[in-house]
Formats: C-alpha cells, sequence, structure tokens
C-alpha cells in the first residue's frame, strides 16, 4: 500500500457546525454591551475602570491557574472575559480595585476552577462571588453609600433599599419607564433594563442562552410580585417594578442561563427559572436581603442536578 | 458546513437529490478484494500469491468457513496485505492483476434455479450488500421487509439512483423478496418527490421526510411500522428487515438476468462539496476511480468512506470499493474541524438535537471516565441510534459520538469475555 501520502484519520462526524465556547462567549459580551455601555455614560471612567479590570483580572486569574495547574492556556475561549465583565456590571461605579482583584479571585478560582474548570462549577461562578462578598463585606453592594457623589441629572433612587425600609409609596414617583431607560441607581451594568432586553432577545436569537429559562424566571418573578402586590399595594411593590429594579434582567438574560449551572431539558429549565424567579420576590419582600436574584439563582443553581432528572424517556427504553 | 458567527441559518440536512449524469469507470488493472479477518489467532493461510480467481468465485483466504468472499473479478492474485479497520477488525487485502472475466461455476448454478438458497452465497456481495441470511437465521420469522430509497448519510444518492434507473430490476427484486416464506409485507420507504417512480412498483409506499437522520432503521421503525426497537436489540427480532433500495435491484439482476452484477453506483463527494455519481466495478481501488475523476489527493487531505456524519476516515488510497461501499468523501485540510479536549460545558445543544432523546450531556461524562457500565444503565447509551449530531453541534467540539461508539464497542468486549467464562 502507498505510504507516500498520509491521510488524516478521525472518527465520524466530519462535519461540524462551527460553534464554539468562543463564539458563544463572545455573543455574550456583544449581547452585554448595551446595558454596559449605558452605564459606562452615565458612571464615566470610573465605571470603565471597574469593567476593564474585572475583565484582565478575571483572564489573568485563569492564565494562573492554567500555569500552576500545568494546563494548556484556556483563556482564548474568553470565559473568564464574560465571568469578569458580568462581575464588574454587578458592581457599584466606585468599587475599589481589591474588590475587584478579590472578587474575580473569588469567581474564576474558588467559582469555577477548583471544580475542574469551564463546565464543572456547579454555581454560577459570577454569583459566587458576589454572594461571598456581599457576606463579608456588605457596604459594598450599598448602592446609596457607593454612589452618594454622583449627580448624573435623575435622582439617585436604588428602589429595592427604598422599597424594603420605607414601602412601595415612597417610589411611586418612579416612572417605570424611567427604570426602563436606567434612571436608577445601581450596578454598572445592571440598571439598563432596555439595554438588557436588547441583549437577551440577541443571545436567545443566536441560540446562546435558552428563552425557557429567561422567560419562565421573569413570568415566575412577575406572578409572585404580583400577588404579594395585591395583598399589601402600600408595602409590596408592583411586577413591572420587581422586574426592573436590581439584578432581576441581568439574572434573567446572563447569570441565571448560565450553562453548567442550569439544566438542559424542557421541564426542568422551566421549574428552574421559575423557581429562581419565584424566591427572588420572596427574599426581596420578606427575606433579610435588599435583592435575592442572586441567593435565588444560586438555591436554584443547587437544584439543578436533582430537577435536571426530569428527562423525556429515550427511544427504545421499555 | 459552518456556520459565521453572525449567521443564524442552520446548515441543511436533507439527503441529497441523485445528480442525474452518472460517470462510467472501466475495469482496473489492479483491482483487490477485501476479506474479514477472523479474530482468532490460530489459522493458516490457504491463498497464495499467484493462485488465479475466477469471476464470483468463492475466495477462502484462512482454512476454515470464516473469511470468505466472492471475486468481483478474474485475475491472479499478486500480493497479500492485512488492512486494519475500526475497532480492531482486520481485513486481508488481495491485490489482483485483472484480466478478461472468466465466469466461475457458482454464477452458471443460477442458470437453473433462482431461489433463495442458490441467492444466499451472494449475499454480502452484490451491490449493496443485501443480508439474505437473515431470512435462514430467523427461520422464517421475518414477516415484513422495509425497503429504503433513500440512503443513510449526507451527500449519498447511491440508492435514488437505483429507484430512478434501475426500476425494473427493484420491482423484480421485490418479486422474489414476496415469495420468501413467512413474508407477508414489503414496504417502500421513499421520500415524496419520488413517488411517481416507486408508485410503479407495485408495493405499499411509505413517504419519509427528507431530513437527517429520518433513515435509521430506529427511527424508520418508530416513523414507518409504528414499532419501538428496544435498546440494544436488532428489527430482525421483531420481524422486521430493512433492505436498500441498490440490494434490492441486485437481488432482482440476478434473478431476471442469471448473473452476478459487479458494478455498482458509488458517490464521490469532491473537495468543494459537489457530488458525482460513478458506476464503478466491485473492487476498484479509490485511487483509480479518483484518478478517472481527475481527482488528486494530498498528505493533509481526509478519505472518508461512507458519507460525512457515520463515515470512516480510511489512511489509504489503496482500498477497494467494496458491495456496501456507497460514497467516497474527499476533504481538504483546512475543512477538517478538529475535536479538542475542552470538557463538556452543559449547554444541551445535544439534548435538543438528539432523535433519541438521551440524555448527552451526562452519558458523556461517563464514557470519558470510562464507566461504561454506567453508561449503559443510568444513561440508556444502548438507546443511541448512532447519527453523529451530537458531535456535530458540540461547541465543545467532543468527540461525542466516538465516544459512544467506544463505549458500546468496549461493552461487547466485556459481554464477549463474561460469554466465554461461562
Amino acid at each position: 500500500m502507498s505510504k507516500a501520502k498520509k491521510f488524516v484519520v478521525s472518527h465520524a462526524p466530519f462535519w461540524h457546525n462551527g460553534d464554539s465556547i468562543k463564539t458563544r462567549s463572545y455573543h455574550t459580551m456583544i449581547a452585554a454591551l448595551p446595558a454596559l455601555l449605558f452605564g459606562i455614560s452615565v458612571y464615566g471612567i470610573p465605571a470603565a475602570r471597574v469593567i476593564a479590570l474585572s475583565i484582565a483580572c478575571a483572564m489573568l486569574w485563569e492564565l494562573g491557574m492554567n500555569y500552576i495547574m500545568d494546563q494548556e492556556c484556556t483563556i482564548d475561549n474568553c470565559s473568564s472575559a464574560v465571568i469578569g465583565m458580568l462581575f464588574g456590571m454587578l458592581l457599584p461605579a466606585t468599587a475599589p480595585w481589591w474588590i475587584v482583584v478579590v472578587g474575580t479571585f473569588l469567581a474564576v478560582i474558588v467559582g469555577r476552577e477548583i471544580f475542574g474548570g469551564i463546565g464543572g462549577n456547579p454555581f454560577n461562578p459570577v454569583l459566587t462571588a458576589v454572594a461571598i462578598i456581599m457576606l463579608s463585606w456588605p457596604d459594598m453592594y450599598d448602592y446609596y453609600g457607593a454612589l452618594v457623589n454622583y449627580n448624573p441629572g435623575f435622582s439617585m433612587i436604588y428602589p429595592l433599599e427604598t422599597i424594603k425600609f420605607q414601602g412601595f409609596e415612597a417610589v411611586s414617583h418612579i416612572s417605570i419607564i424611567d427604570m426602563l431607560s436606567g434612571k436608577q441607581a445601581g450596578g454598572i451594568g445592571a440598571t439598563c433594563g432596555i439595554g438588557l432586553i436588547l441583549g437577551g432577545t440577541y443571545l436567545i436569537y443566536y441560540k446562546v442562552i435558552r428563552w425557557e429559562i429567561s422567560i419562565s424566571f421573569i413570568v415566575g418573578l412577575m406572578i409572585t410580585a404580583h400577588l404579594f402586590h395585591v395583598s399589601d399595594p402600600s408595602k409590596y411593590a408592583c411586577p413591572g417594578f420587581h422586574l426592573l429594579a436590581g439584578y432581576s434582567l441581568i439574572g434573567a438574560f446572563f447569570l441565571a442561563t448560565d450553562d453548567a449551572s442550569s439544566p438542559v431539558n424542557f421541564i426542568p429549565m422551566l421549574i428552574y427559572g421559575a423557581g429562581a424567579g419565584f424566591l427572588t420576590v420572596l427574599i426581596r419582600n420578606i427575606g433579610a436581603y435588599v435583592d435575592g436574584v442572586v441567593f435565588a439563582i444560586l438555591l436554584m443553581n443547587l437544584a439543578n442536578p436533582l430537577i435536571d432528572r426530569l428527562r423525556p424517556k429515550p427511544l427504545g427504553k421499555v | 458546513m459552518k456556520s459565521s458567527l453572525f449567521g443564524s441559518a442552520t446548515p441543511g440536512f436533507r439527503y441529497a437529490i441523485s445528480p442525474h449524469k452518472i460517470e462510467d469507470i472501466p475495469m482496473p488493472e489492479q483491482a483487490m478484494l477485501f476479506v474479514e479477518q477472523p479474530k482468532t489467532r490460530d489459522r493458516k493461510y490457504v491463498i497464495k500469491i499467484g493462485d488465479t480467481i475466477k469471476t464470483g468465485q468463492k475466495v477462502s483466504v484462512f482454512d476454515g468457513n470464516a473469511s470468505t468472499t466472492l471475486s468481483s473479478v478474474t485475475g491472479a492474485v499478486t500480493d497479500i496485505q492485512t488492512y486494519r479497520g475500526d475497532y480492531g477488525q482486520n481485513y486481508t487485502a488481495l491485490s489482483i492483476k485483472t484480466a478478461d472475466d472468466d465466469m466461475d461455476d457458482t454464477i452458471a448454478a443460477l442458470n437453473q434455479s433462482t431461489d433463495l438458497d442458490n441467492l444466499l452465497p451472494f449475499s454480502g456481495n452484490i451491490p449493496g450488500a443485501p443480508d439474505l441470511t437473515v431470512f435462514k437465521r430467523y427461520e422464517s420469522a421475518i414477516h415484513t421487509v422495509a425497503i429504503n430509497v433513500l440512503d443513510d448519510d449526507l451527500l449519498v444518492s447511491v440508492n435514488q439512483w437505483a429507484a430512478q434507473y434501475q426500476a425494473s430490476n427493484i420491482k423484480q427484486g421485490i418479486d422474489f423478496l414476496k415469495n420468501i416464506k413467512g413474508v407477508k409485507r414489503i414496504l417502500l420507504i421513499a421520500p415524496e418527490r419520488m413517488l411517481s417512480v416507486v408508485n410503479t412498483m407495485g408495493v405499499e409506499v411509505s413517504v419519509i421526510e427528507e431530513i437527517y437522520p429520518n433513515v435509521l432503521p430506529a427511527l424508520l421503525m418508530r416513523d414507518h411500522l409504528d414499532t419501538v426497537l428496544p435498546e440494544g436489540q436488532a428489527p430482525e427480532e421483531h420481524g422486521i428487515t430493512f433492505f436498500k433500495a441498490e440490494a434490492v435491484a441486485s437481488i432482482g439482476q440476478m434473478v431476471s438476468t442469471k448473473t452476478m452484477p459487479l458494478v455498482k453506483v458509488l458517490t464521490v463527494v469532491k473537495r468543494d462539496g459537489t457530488c458525482q455519481n460513478a458506476c464503478v466495478r466491485i473492487g476498484t481501488p479509490l485511487k483509480t476511480v479518483f484518478d478517472h475523476l481527475n481527482i488528486t489527493t494530498r498528505t493533509g487531505d481526509r478519505v472518508i468512506i461512507g458519507g460525512p456524519m457515520r463515515g470512516s476516515a480510511v489512511y489509504s488510497e489503496d482500498i477497494p470499493v467494496l458491495p456496501t461501499t456507497d460514497c467516497v468523501v474527499i476533504q481538504s485540510e483546512s475543512d477538517i474541524p478538529g475535536v479538542e479536549s475542552t470538557p463538556c460545558i452543559n449547554c444541551g445543544e445535544c439534548i435538543r438535537i438528539c432523535p433519541a432523546e438521551l440524555p448527552v450531556n451526562v452519558l458523556v461524562r461517563y464514557l470519558e471516565n470510562g464507566l461504561y457500565e454506567d453508561a449503559r444503565e443510568l444513561c440508556d447509551l444502548d438507546c443511541c441510534v448512532e447519527c453523529g449530531l451530537c458531535s456535530y453541534v458540540c461547541p465543545s467540539k467532543m468527540p461525542i459520538f466516538q465516544y459512544i461508539k467506544l463505549g458500546k464497542y468496549e461493552l461487547s468486549l466485556i459481554e464477549t469475555a463474561e460469554e466465554e467464562d461461562e
């Protein structure tokens, strides 16, 4: 037999649809841009500084971990860049540099790498970091304190905190339209409702995230919020308010949909999303924390392996 | 067949439409026969270099009954080599310097009678490789014969060609199958656009949607025969057997002309993705086919026997066209998508595309770690219909299909070892 030519031999299939982790990461970052650019336009250079440092640190942590573990370099799939970007978007624009460094360490190394790297994390890495920081340095996410020196031309109100302590009537002068266009205090990239909805639609269109999770999250959140609102309209906010305040939208489109920690089957996705939405409102309205999204999604991450066992019977199984 | 960053269109998964043009490739000077080697080590070659072989002659490579084939050419054996195939299967490759056809007595026997017993030796050795032995092995328990007019992989159009241009042979073949003891139902499975051809064949027709992988046996049984094939079982255990249209045409030709069909239709997919059908003598080396179609292969290319989704890549272009070879695909080095060592990111693309609804994301975790028995018990490995779509969509570029096949192969080895122990 001819030895001159050496052909490439590999297993079927011989085609691939060209999808890659890198493509998915790029899509996520593109989708996050509208909300992020809005945040930077409101808070200026300090916000850009937080985001840039966050992305850079997240990638460096992964690179460092690759180096220590003597593994091939994996930062080119940009999944850490996404983690860094989302982590930065949740922070207030005045966050000190060290919290970004520590936070990205918690997200990339503690949240993901120690579980075996990409795909192995049982919890959303970004939310793991946010939760640890919320518990360890509670002032970091106090938006009133953080943003006290800002005067962007609209009332700097962090709606969830005001509702929590003063009731719904204290914020009834803020219109839904204002909140949709980002006229509220909050994380750098978490306030612009319209930008996040645009980004989420983009991600659903490109099939990077699953509509089942996002929609069921929103529906679960709104139904629960509605029930509370009906029971005591002066104390509990209306559903639209809950949807646009805090981390709800960024949670629905960017955080709850994290691949590794969310289910893949249809019904489990619905349960997961609705459960996270339900818990969010529960924590906000009767829990100890101002915003429930972080812990709600982490709790549903915990339940994910269990609920994802609800799967269809395969062909030929009797 | 790649989607771009901003493309939203998913690549087509429709089966190929047969081109009308067909290229005749003449008898090669040097042909090759492939014979499966038995797994046992104690064996003796009974064939040697210099032996002459007649067309239609039963060729035994080793002593004993295993490892035989019917020659498709006449000539002298010039070389004997071993070809290593997939999953530890070895083949003996007999190079033959061809001469004018000299028909063996086995073909002459067809003149006396063309009943099932006379056709049995030709099983697997005529174009389309019909397995007539199922009717003997299952002792008349086969009640339904399903004839597939579509091909079992993308880009391939051999069976469609047979249905279009060998309709009379197929009719004869159907008549033959009808008369086999026990057979009650013959079902033609054809796409809608071919109804005008297949309706003339006078048997029940079921229309198939031309979307990959509808042609795989388990899915055909579900969609057209209302039977669910239980995991790990063969359709024959349920009295159903599948034939390709080309195989039925071969049977028909044998019955009507009393000769052995020696020429096979082969789809050749060139580098640019264009398909061409060629008429090839069985045993022609791929290199001869390429030369006639002005295809030059280079180092770094991939040569695939079978289609792009389920075929198998080969390391030599000297291997011949076999009765089962429907398609050859040439892929340039730049078009070969590699596999990567990235782990599963649990995105769920495989879950959504799997036609058998397997929990692929969990399954692949077991398989990666060699837990084959757990994969079968907990993740229904045996339900896989082997379409390859999971690997096709995987953003981590994991070789999922390879893991699945490896898992099934390893389990079969464990089973054989257990049987031998008993």
